[in-house]
């Protein structure tokens, strides 16, 4: 095989491996589901960006290899680290400057963060629309008194590998739903964050599967459901008694 | 054996005479509180027409028939709040247009009564707990919104 030609294929897995450390970042960062980086345009675009990160560290290692490490290192070493550190290679930056006391890095580091950092937003954005329909369906008729510990518990009982600290950290962000519960003035909300929560730590199909586990226990009545639309009202004229009041 | 049997058999038989005793006597003390609240619907009633003047409109009829209908004696409380609820239905239909023929310094007092009326019925059918009462006080919300709204534009 020629050097071009050996060079081409290192580049490619290079640019693969990239890919991959990008879509394992997005694995981390989007846990309530998964699956959907598949299905999503804007999460190839950021593997991509990732994968071209790692394309150009390999370019550089590959010309600069021995300028670089003193010692010229073998192919597998450089394809691994580029494709591997390609971002930290490139997130490393030139120099930094100070700025309002803050380090301002000049380089590629700065131009890939904000790139980063905005496809990941648009990510964000289009998981929160999935999101929103799929905690309406499957936290419909929740009661969150009656859900708030059981479907926690069950949640953290069907799930095998969660770490102590997420576990503990479950469990600190259902209690402050709760505690800051009568804030809300919509009796769905309650219900719908405790599900938005729970679905961070065991994705949408666990608390779904949680849920109907513990059946119809864990939904209102047909009678709660009505004073729950007078409550709504009460709720709403004591507000515009009170700001008629301020006035 | 049997007479331990017998023993259980009483206890929950005395259990079930207790617990049917204390349901009658919590449904007992609640209509008791909910006629006292009947009451204080009257006064807010009384209060609107007093508001609304001697002449005579199609608001203070329909508010004279809504106090008739929690004064029928024979009725029981969750038939008088039902019946009470149409008339209020009703009321709430015409408001915005007698609203709109009144003196601007009666207007705010009027709106507060009218609206501490329907929060006070809201309160009692809540305390209340009868879903036919829940379904029709649920209409008259919807309708409250819809009329409101009118009023505002």
């Amino acid at each position: 095989m020629s050097n071009e030609l050996a060079d081409i294929a290192k580049g490619t897995f290079c640019f693969l491996l990239g890919c991959a450390v990008g879509y394992s970042e997005l694995f981390g960062r989007y846990q309530d589901e998964p699956v959907a980086i598949h299905k999503s345009f804007i999460a190839y675009v950021y593997m991509i960006v990732n994968g071209l990160a790692s394309l150009t560290a390999f370019i550089i290692i590959n010309y600069y290899n021995e300028a670089i490490f003193k010692v010229k290192l073998d192919d597998v070493k450089v394809v691994l680290l580029a494709g591997f550190s390609g971002m930290l290679a490139l997130r490393s930056s030139f120099f930094t400057i100070k700025n309002n006391n803050k380090d301002v890095p000049i380089g590629p580091a700065a131009l890939l963060t904000i790139l980063l950092n905005g496809i990941d937003r648009l990510y964000d954005r289009e998981r929160a629309v999935d999101r929103a329909a799929k905690v309406t369906e499957i936290m419909k008729g929740i009661d969150f008194e009656k859900a708030e510990v059981d479907l926690s518990v069950a949640c953290l009982n069907l799930m095998q590998n969660l770490s102590e600290e997420e576990q503990r950290r479950m469990r600190s962000e259902v209690e402050a739903i709760s505690k800051s519960s009568n804030k809300f003035s919509i009796e769905k909300t309650k219900s719908l964050v405790l599900g938005l929560t729970l679905a961070r730590f065991t994705g949408f199909k666990t608390l779904k599967e949680a849920i109907g586990m513990l059946g119809a226990d864990l939904r209102t009545t047909e009678l709660e459901d009505k004073q729950s639309i007078l409550d709504t009202f009460l709720l709403k004229k004591a507000e515009e008694l009170e700001k008629e009041k301020i006035k | 054996m049997s007479a331990e049997r017998n023993h259980k058999d009483s206890s929950f038989a005395g259990f079930l005479n207790d617990y049917s005793r204390g349901n009658v006597a919590v449904t007992s003390h609640l209509n008791a509180i909910v006629s006292v609240e009947l009451l204080k619907l009257i006064e807010t009633i009384d209060e609107i027409m007093r508001i609304l003047g001697p002449e005579a409109n199609k608001l203070s009829e329909q508010l004279a028939l809504a106090k008739e209908v929690l004064q029928v004696t024979e009725d029981s409380n969750v038939t008088k709040l039902l019946s009470f609820s149409r008339v209020l239905e009703i009321s709430v239909v015409i408001y915005p247009a007698v609203y709109k023929g009144l003196d601007p310094d009666i207007k705010n007092t009027l709106s507060h009564l009218f609206t501490g009326l329907i929060v006070e019925f809201i309160t009692i059918v809540k305390k209340m707990g009868n879903s036919a009462l829940l379904e029709t006080a649920i209409r008259l919300i919807q309708k409250v919104d819809k009329e409101m709204a009118n009023l505002e534009k």
